[in-house]
Parts: structure tokens; C-alpha cells; sequence
């Protein structure tokens, strides 16, 4: 009984001291939250807050990579520097911009021969050694219900992020497949856009004039899913072929020019939203970004160094999107509906290629959740299906029902100091081709500045896929990157 | 910048320009001592009606290091609500930055988010999401720049007469009433000084996990336009006596009532226009 009274004393008094401690922590707390405060006026204007100006600004970046299956012997990936200067001013109704984008990766220039360095033929030099390009430079004129705009522009179209099947004008930048960050993906070319919108409705006429697909990996690039098709294919092996290509520097022909009639594209949208709903419809005349390759006729290929035309031709598309947003959720899905689309078919010699006009029909699907503390996961994905094929038609060369499967998340955090991002996939038939991962993790010391390191691993199989022959692509990568702005 | 983060950027700022301005006009008996009428009455204050603004955030952590934001906005009150656009400025690396948003007044309705980031080229339908998290790398969250909605809170009236240099409020408790609120909101226990002059909290604090606490006070509250309006705010994070963070919002620049606000503001293909 003692002992219990003793015990309910100490008790006591402990809880006594607990008490004081945590008033004493409030009390502390009080005089630093609330202590010191500046309450001197501010100097606010009723200005037009909004007013007219011009802002200059650049963004400076160094990427660099390791091959880490090969740093042995030729581990040096990539040290790719990229400067973005822009400039956009606004007049009255109109607004003007003006960008460039530089680039130079110092993997792929000179090619002298410094190990560990991989010596790369020329049509992946010429690919990946330097860009020059224009960046976002228009002219466009806003009124409140509508516009108009023309020049090199970039043009987001339906509802997916990684993965779509409607936004088809603007070509993208597929040299490194897994590797390209969404806002570098699409690369803006000449167009011109008008519409015309309301409060729940918008309706649009996009109209290119230009292609621009030479950001694709050569067909025996390092990151071309054809050089694993073409050299390790059995039939081609024995034959004698294979051995023969892997000796060759070939190069895509892009068709149409880059400036030409045949380089136009068109396409109408209209969008409705309300409340949670959100739903698009699409029709256009549009040109085929993936192409179909034509061979060249024996004399040609018997040559070392040679080019494979690969045509972009125009075909027919209908289209849908849907969209919907329950609190931190958001569904989404696009169907598109490719009439006589070209593809390439396989023919009865294994050094023939025919090209044929199909129906196709693809959609996607996603999902997004946003968490309390800010972290974005989002899952996408999407499936083609040829139609009209008959008892006799040949199949097709490269598979038109592959399947992609993306994952990603991403995440701030630290006041947004540090910067998490991770992308999964997992693509071809029946999602057999293999797959792929990524993981970033950003640093930024202080406004504009961004440091990131990540790894990139590949897990490809023997299926057809976009990542076909990537087993020893992994890599370690490290950016830097500078943002800067002036406003006047 | 994710969308979750930047859509709390924008319901926050939806607020920097309307809630932390009510209209002298707003009512309520000085000697009330009912902490749900004070709050409710808080809620239902008539705010500023086609605003302009720009704001300048400045964020400084722990080790003296500051970085500052600023955004420009326009907001209007509709039948339902209001609406708000947003735009980032600055730094370089977020400008252009752009939110959407109508906010339902009714709580059972979805405020409908759409966030424009320049980089892409896309103006994404975002999802509402908690309120607990920081936008913007600040001491802000979306649920301290937001009206507090009294039905969500057990309430007390700690003092119905309790001065904040020099200036009668009323000093009242919420406590969430469920788990759920508590995980949204971010806090378990929040304290507001409530005006009487200006109807605004111009003190707040909140208890949060891990032994933080956060401090909010309204600053430089004076009428524009005839509407009561807060020009500083400050967010404080402190931790055993220790300040972790601050966060200094000012508004550099405001105009209610200004005629270029039109509903023609508030659509997806002006919020792709830009800044």
C-alpha cells in the first residue's frame, strides 16, 4: 500500500513537472512565433499590377551519363550541354515570343580516341552530336473569346501525359527512349492555331506546316530498337546479312521534307467542361510520326554507307478523349480511331518490305492521385488493335497491339528543396517486351538551380518492344541546371 | 513544381485576396461570446470583387537562407463562389506557372483546378487534395490561408475580451472533430484572435505532429477600397522554441473593382495564354 501511495506521488509530481515543462515549451514557442513581428506599413500601389512587359530568360543545363555495365571499356554516355534563351513581350493584343534551343553533347563530338569513349558511326553523330533548333518564336493575337497564332509552337492535345494517342502534331524527341523528360519530349515546329472559346467549351483548328523528325535514333544507333531486330534475327544471321549490316553507317531519309506541300497536317478539336467532366472530341488529316520504311534497291545497300527512307504519310484520324475528377483523384482516357493508317507488313523474302494502309484503333487509360502531403502518382496505360485484317493480309512488321504500362511518382519535399521523381514501365505484347526504370532525386540549393542525380535500368527480353537490345544501357546520370529571368 | 503543391498554391492565394479582406459592413456583436457566431460570421463575410494583385512571398529556413516567389492574380466572386487565376513570376524555374481555379462555395462540391505549367505545354484537370501540406517551398498551407469552416471544429471561447497589441479579438479554440479533419487540415488543435474591428484572424496558431507548431499573424490590416485588407502576412514553424522557417507574404501591388476582370478570364485556353 506504501509502496502504491509512493508511486502515485512520484506520479504526481512527475506529471507536475511535465506540465511545467510543456507550458514553459509553450510559453517559449509564443514569444518566437508571435515575437518580433514587423508591423510597419507597406507600400502597396492600386496600380495596374498586370502591366505590360517583356521578360528575357535562359535556361543553362549539363547532363551527364556513365554507361555503368560498360565503364570499362567505354562507360562515357553523354555530356550533353543545352542553352534555351527566350524572349516574350506582349502588345496590346498580340504576343510575341522568341527562343532557340543549342545543343551540344561532347560524347558524340570529335569522336578522337579517348577511352573510355564508344566510337558511334556517323548517322548517330549527326543525330546526337548537335541540335539547332527554333524554340517557341510566334506571333499571336488574344481576344478575350478566342485567338489566333502562327509560328513554331508546341500544342498539347487530349488528356494523357506519358502515354497518348491523340496528341500526334508535334514530333518528339526519341533519342534516348525512357530518358527524356516530359517538357523536353515535344519539340516545337511551325503551325498555326485559331479558335475560339466560352466558358465551359473551347473549339480549335491547329494547322503544321512542318515536320521535323530527325530526333530518332538511327536504325543501328545505340538506341534503336531495329539494331537488335536486324542483327540478332536468325534468319538474317545465317543468311549473312546481319553480319554484313553491323558493318554499315545507315542513316533514316526523312519524307516528306522538312518544308514541303506534303509537310502540312491538320486538325480540329473541340472540348467541353463542366464540373468534374471533362470530354474532347478530335478529327484531323494528320502525318504519321512513326513512318514506314522503304528499301532501297540492291546497289544501295550494297554500299557501306547508305540511307533507308522511312515516309511519313498522311492518313485519317477520329478521336475522343474523357476526363473526371473526384477529389485527390483524376481518371482519364483517350480512343483514337487511325483510318488507313500506313504500316509496314512483313513480305515472304526476309529483304523485303511492303507497305499496306490499315484501319487501327488505340486508346489509353490513366489515373492520377495526389496525396495530402503533395506526392503525384500516376499510372497510364495504352493498347493498339489493328482492324480490318483479313485471312490473307500479311502482318504487320513492327506489332501494332503492344501495350505500355507507365508508373511514375513524384514527390517534393523540405519546402520543396529536394525533389523526388521515379518512372517504371513495361511495354510490348502482352507486356513481354521487358521494361524499364528510373529514379531522380533533385537538389536545389536555391532558386533556379537544380542538381540531379538518377539511374536508369533497362530490362529488355527477345519480344519486339521500343527497348529491344537495351541490356547493357544502364546508366548513372548527373545534371545540373540554371534558370534565370528579367523582367522589364 | 506538382500540381498538388501548385493547386494549394492557388486555393492559398484564392484567399490571400479574398479571405484575409472583408468589408467593414460585416456585423457582429462585440460583446458576443458564441465562438461558432464569431466564426461563422468570419465565413460569410463579403469580400472584394474583381481583384488584380501581385504578391512577394519570401521563404527563410532555419540557416538564414531566403528565397522569394512572387505571383500575380485575378479573382472574381460568381453566383457560386469565386473564381481565381494565378500566375507564377518568379523564380525563372516556376515562371509562367499558371492555376485555374473556381471554388464552389458549397462545401459538398468539388472546387474544379487546373494547373498550366509552361514546360509542357499543358493545362492538367487537378484533383482537390489535402490541405495539410506546404505550397511553394513555404510555412503556408492550403488550410491556414482558408476560411475555417466552423462546423468542421469543436469550439470554445478561450477570451471573449483578449487584446493583440492593443486591438480587441475574440481568442478562441477549434479542435477538429474527427480524424479525417485533423489529417486534412494538418493541425490537432488550432487557436484564432479573432478581430472585432476588421472580422479577420489576425492571429492564429496551430499544433501540429512531431511537437511543431505553426504561427500565422495578419499584419498592416487596413480598408481598400472600403474592404478591410491584410498586406503581411507571417507564417512562423517552430519546434521546442526553436524557429525553423519563416514565410513573409506582401502584397506589392492590389486593386479591387478593376473592370478588366471579366469571366473570360477564367477559362482553360487563357490560362494557356501566360502571364
Amino acid at each position: 500500500m506504501i509502496r502504491r501511495q509512493s508511486l502515485c506521488a512520484l506520479a504526481a509530481v512527475l506529471a507536475c513537472v511535465a506540465i511545467a515543462e510543456h507550458a514553459a515549451a509553450q510559453s517559449e514557442d509564443d514569444d518566437v512565433g508571435f515575437g518580433d513581428l514587423d508591423t510597419s506599413a507597406i507600400e502597396t500601389t492600386d496600380d495596374e499590377p498586370e502591366r505590360a512587359s517583356t521578360t528575357y530568360s535562359i535556361t543553362v543545363r549539363a547532363d551527364s551519363a556513365v554507361w555503368t555495365e560498360r565503364l570499362g571499356s567505354a562507360g562515357f554516355a553523354k555530356l550533353r550541354f543545352t542553352s534555351d534563351p527566350r524572349v516574350i513581350t506582349r502588345y496590346r493584343d498580340f504576343r510575341f515570343a522568341l527562343g532557340i534551343r543549342a545543343e551540344g553533347d561532347a560524347a558524340y563530338v570529335g569522336q578522337a580516341n579517348y577511352a573510355p569513349r564508344v566510337r558511334y558511326d556517323t548517322a548517330t553523330r549527326d543525330t546526337y552530336a548537335w541540335v539547332l533548333r527554333p524554340g517557341e518564336t510566334f506571333v499571336a493575337w488574344d481576344r478575350p473569346r478566342g485567338g489566333i497564332s502562327m509560328g513554331f509552337q508546341s500544342v498539347a492535345i487530349g488528356q494523357g501525359e506519358a502515354l497518348t494517342v491523340v496528341d500526334l502534331l508535334n514530333p518528339r524527341d526519341l533519342r534516348e527512349p525512357g530518358l527524356t523528360a516530359l517538357e523536353d519530349a515535344r519539340v516545337p515546329i511551325l503551325m498555326t492555331r485559331g479558335g475560339f472559346f466560352g466558358e465551359h467549351y473551347r473549339v480549335e483548328v491547329v494547322m503544321t506546316h512542318q515536320t521535323y523528325f530527325r530526333l530518332v535514333p538511327p536504325p543501328l544507333g545505340q538506341w534503336s530498337p531495329i539494331r537488335a531486330a536486324l542483327l540478332e534475327d536468325p534468319e538474317l544471321v545465317s543468311l549473312g546479312i546481319a553480319g554484313a549490316l553491323a558493318t554499315k553507317d545507315i542513316a533514316w531519309q526523312q519524307e516528306p521534307r522538312m518544308f514541303s506541300g506534303r509537310s502540312q497536317s491538320l486538325l480540329a478539336r473541340g472540348v467541353w467542361e463542366r464540373g468534374a467532366f471533362s470530354v474532347g472530341g478530335y478529327a484531323g488529316y494528320v502525318i504519321d510520326p512513326q513512318g514506314v520504311a522503304r528499301l532501297p534497291d540492291a546497289a544501295t545497300l550494297a554500299q557501306n554507307r547508305f540511307s533507308i527512307p522511312l515516309e511519313h504519310r498522311h492518313f485519317g484520324m477520329v478521336a475522343g478523349s474523357f476526363a473526371y475528377t473526384k477529389g485527390a483523384f483524376a481518371v482519364f482516357a483517350e480512343g483514337a480511331l487511325d483510318i488507313e493508317r500506313p504500316i509496314n507488313v512483313l513480305a515472304d523474302s526476309p529483304v523485303d518490305l511492303l507497305i499496306d494502309r490499315r484501319t487501327l484503333a488505340r486508346w489509353m487509360g490513366g489515373g492520377r492521385y495526389t496525396n495530402a502531403r503533395g506526392g503525384v502518382l500516376t499510372v497510364e496505360y495504352a493498347q493498339g488493335l489493328l482492324h480490318a485484317i483479313g485471312r490473307d493480309d500479311p502482318p504487320p512488321l513492327v506489332p501494332t497491339s503492344v501495350a505500355t504500362i507507365v508508373a511514375r511518382y513524384d514527390h517534393a519535399f523540405a519546402r520543396d528543396t529536394w525533389r523526388f521523381g521515379s518512372v517504371v514501365a513495361v511495354t510490348g505484347r502482352g507486356l513481354r517486351g521487358g521494361g524499364f526504370g528510373r529514379v531522380e532525386l533533385a537538389w536545389i540549393p536555391m532558386d533556379g538551380l537544380r542538381i540531379t542525380a538518377g539511374y536508369a535500368i533497362y530490362v529488355p527480353t527477345d519480344e519486339p518492344s521500343a527497348i529491344r537490345g537495351f541490356e547493357r544501357h544502364d546508366r548513372a546520370m548527373l545534371s545540373v541546371r540554371w534558370d534565370d529571368s528579367w523582367t522589364f | 513544381m506538382t500540381p498538388s503543391r501548385t493547386s494549394k498554391l492557388f486555393a492559398s492565394f484564392v484567399v490571400l485576396t479574398v479571405a484575409t479582406a472583408v468589408t467593414a459592413s460585416a456585423q457582429l456583436a462585440p460583446t458576443s461570446t458564441d465562438p461558432r457566431a464569431v466564426l461563422s460570421a468570419v465565413e460569410r463575410q463579403d469580400t472584394g470583387d474583381r481583384a488584380v494583385a501581385r504578391v512577394r512571398m519570401t521563404i527563410t529556413d532555419g540557416a538564414g537562407h531566403r528565397r522569394e516567389r512572387t505571383l500575380a492574380s485575378r479573382s472574381m466572386r460568381y453566383a457560386g463562389g469565386t473564381k481565381t487565376l494565378l500566375f507564377v513570376e518568379s523564380p525563372a524555374d516556376m515562371r509562367g506557372t499558371g492555376l485555374l481555379s473556381i471554388d464552389h462555395r458549397v462545401a459538398t462540391e468539388d472546387d474544379e483546378q487546373w494547373l498550366f505549367l509552361p514546360s509542357v505545354h499543358r493545362a492538367t484537370r487537378i484533383g482537390s487534395t489535402g490541405r495539410s501540406g506546404a505550397f511553394l517551398g513555404s510555412d503556408f498551407s492550403y488550410g491556414d490561408l482558408t476560411v475555417v469552416e466552423p462546423d468542421d471544429f469543436e469550439l470554445s471561447m478561450l477570451d471573449a475580451n483578449a487584446a493583440v497589441d492593443g486591438e480587441a479579438t475574440w481568442y478562441i479554440a477549434a479542435t477538429p472533430r474527427s480524424a479525417a479533419i485533423r489529417t486534412r487540415i494538418g493541425y490537432s488543435r488550432l487557436e484564432l484572435w479573432v478581430s472585432k474591428r476588421s472580422l479577420l484572424p489576425i492571429r492564429s496558431k496551430g499544433t501540429m505532429g512531431g511537437g511543431r507548431v505553426k504561427f500565422i499573424a495578419l499584419l498592416d490590416v487596413r480598408a481598400v477600397s472600403g474592404i478591410q485588407t491584410a498586406h503581411r502576412l507571417v507564417a512562423r514553424t517552430v519546434r521546442n522554441g526553436q524557429l525553423e522557417s519563416e514565410t513573409v507574404l506582401e502584397r506589392v501591388s492590389l486593386r479591387y473593382g478593376d473592370s478588366s476582370v471579366t469571366d473570360a478570364d477564367f477559362t482553360v485556353p487563357r490560362l494557356e495564354r501566360g502571364p
